[in-house]
């Protein structure tokens, strides 16, 4: 109670967070880990060759434009003491450089600085724009049909001109369904048998009767599942054949079945009665989405990083020299053969973590931010966003500094691995290749 | 009635309960060697900090790079939780 202020900044907070969780939340956000397509070509060469502009692809166009844009104020009046935007990227680049030198030496510091830096710039650019409210948020209108609609949508409706999403929740949940299985027919079999065992009956007449009841049972058992669940009869089960050989039982797999068709009805009949509303049931297709959230393009950034790497090492060493890292005589050197060929595979598995790092980090950050705002508008999601804000300048300096590192390492001759063969010792093909090794 | 205490029980069990359980299993085990060393690795670093204070720019960028390597591996289990979770 000393300090009424701090009291009122927390109980303006509180205000907020509450009006934010019962007045402003937004739509259960719909996660898809594809990016999405905002054109696809009219003509049709299967799904991996068609073409297609995913909102992705137009966000690094934004960044590419939003990177032009900044270094041509920066560098459109330059000063010989530089201030304001010019001293900001200065400062950038010369960060850059030094960590670079630093890593892989006066000359190839110098080489790798252009690509390296590059890329961290881009990546970098990238992520932070995907912060800002123009990401996201408005897109393509894409109607879906009542499969899609059982599991997530929108629904629009026009206002002035403007669609308007609304909270939203159908299907998912089946609801429970409860059999009531008619016994009448089964104990009136019992009574008859009990009576037959009464009064000493033939064991046939038993028998028959027994498999009487069964049949009862297990028509009582299918009335009771149409019952509950009108679809039942139609379902395709030929699935279930294949598996079983004959024809299935009453599963567990056949309920789980029959509740997505009565889901997927209703949802049919909820979108007519929104349709008739005048009401839309569509999906966003958001036009600027975070460039590395789809994971073709980290993935194409991982491509030029190790195209790269691998240039620099041919082009230091030769291209045998350092072609005789991966693939040697197995006959004369199997265990050098054998280090090569995990060469091989490290190489492919750089490119994948390069690849996995960048798009798990921005995807989950996306996602995080989503729910967040999803769950706890304003306030709780702040946090999560200055995370954001600071994981996306790392990942760009990660990409930025294992491009040189490994770089580094693949100028680097690796006589370390020739302490054999007495004729390799000192011979040195790069000058400097002491200072080659990564610094950490 | 017989049916339906049968059935009911196994519901958690199906395909979509066990996509789930799977997902969350991946991340929660995947998660627990980054975080580990994660802390190992900050541990050793304060240490070292705490040593030679003026050797911390030096320290604090390599703990980055050695951190960032650490939590690819959660970022993998992620993915793949993420993966089971939406795709499969």
């Amino acid at each position: 109670m000393k300090n009424p202020k701090a009291i009122l900044i927390a109980l303006g907070a509180l205000a907020l967070i509450g009006f934010g969780f019962f007045f402003v939340r937004g739509p259960k956000p719909i996660i898809e880990i594809k990016g999405e397509p905002l054109w696809t070509s009219s003509s049709d060469y299967g799904e991996f060759l068609t073409p297609m502009i995913l909102n992705t692809q137009v966000a690094g166009v934004l960044a590419t434009l939003v990177i032009i844009f900044v270094c041509w104020r920066a560098t459109r009046n330059m000063k010989l003491i530089p201030s304001g935007l010019q001293n900001a990227i200065e400062g950038v680049t010369e960060f850059l450089y030094n960590t670079s030198i630093q890593m892989a030496g006066e000359k190839n510091g110098r080489r790798f600085f252009a690509v390296a830096a590059t890329l961290f710039v881009f990546i970098w650019i990238n992520n932070w724009l995907a912060l800002t409210p123009i990401y996201n948020s408005f897109g393509k209108v894409v109607p879906v049909d009542s499969h899609h609609f059982h599991e997530e949508a929108h629904i629009l409706t026009e206002q002035g001109g403007i669609s308007w999403i609304f909270p939203f929740k159908l299907g998912g949940d089946a609801p429970l369904v409860e059999f009531e299985v008619d016994m009448h027919e089964v104990d009136e079999i019992d009574a008859q048998i009990r009576q037959a065992n009464l009064d000493k009956a033939p064991r046939e007449e038993v028998l028959a009767l027994k498999e009487e009841r069964e049949e009862a049972l297990h028509h009582a058992q299918e009335l009771a599942i149409d019952a509950a669940m009108p679809g039942a009869a139609n379902l395709d089960l030929s699935e279930e054949y294949a598996v079983c050989g004959e024809e299935p039982e009453v599963s567990v797999t056949v309920i789980e079945e029959c509740k997505r068709e009565i889901n997927i009805e209703h949802s049919e009949e909820a979108r007519l009665q929104l349709e008739a509303d005048g009401k839309q049931v569509a999906v966003i297709y958001p036009y600027f989405r975070s460039f590395n959230t789809d994971l073709n393009s980290p993935l194409s950034l991982a491509f030029i990083s190790v195209v790269f790497i691998e240039f620099w090492g041919i082009t230091a060493l030769g291209f045998f020299k350092y072609g005789s890292k991966f693939i040697r005589n197995p006959i004369t050197d199997p265990i050098g053969a054998f280090v090569g060929f995990l060469e091989i595979i490290a190489e492919f598995a750089r490119l994948i973590s390069f690849t996995f790092r960048l798009f798990g980090n921005m995807l989950a950050g996306e996602i995080l931010l989503l729910v967040m705002t999803f769950l706890m508008p304003f306030l709780v999601a702040l946090p999560f966003y200055g995370l954001e804000v600071f994981v996306g300048a790392i990942q760009g300096f990660v990409f930025f500094s294992l491009t040189v590192a490994f770089g580094a390492l693949a100028v680097a001759s690796h006589d370390h691995e020739d302490h054999g063969d007495e004729h390799d010792l000192g011979e040195h093909d790069v000058p400097g290749d002491q200072q080659t090794a990564p610094a950490h | 009635m017989e049916l339906a205490s049968l059935v009911v029980p196994l519901l958690a069990f199906t395909d979509a309960g066990l996509k789930y359980i799977g997902a969350g299993l991946a991340i929660g085990i995947g998660g627990i060697a980054p975080a580990l060393a994660i802390g190992m690795m900050s541990a050793k670093a304060m240490e070292a900090i705490g040593r030679n204070p003026e050797a911390q720019p030096q320290v604090q960028s390599s703990l980055i790079l050695a951190i960032v390597f650490a939590e690819a591996i959660a970022i993998y289990a992620l993915v793949v939780a993420i993966m089971i979770g939406f795709i499969f």
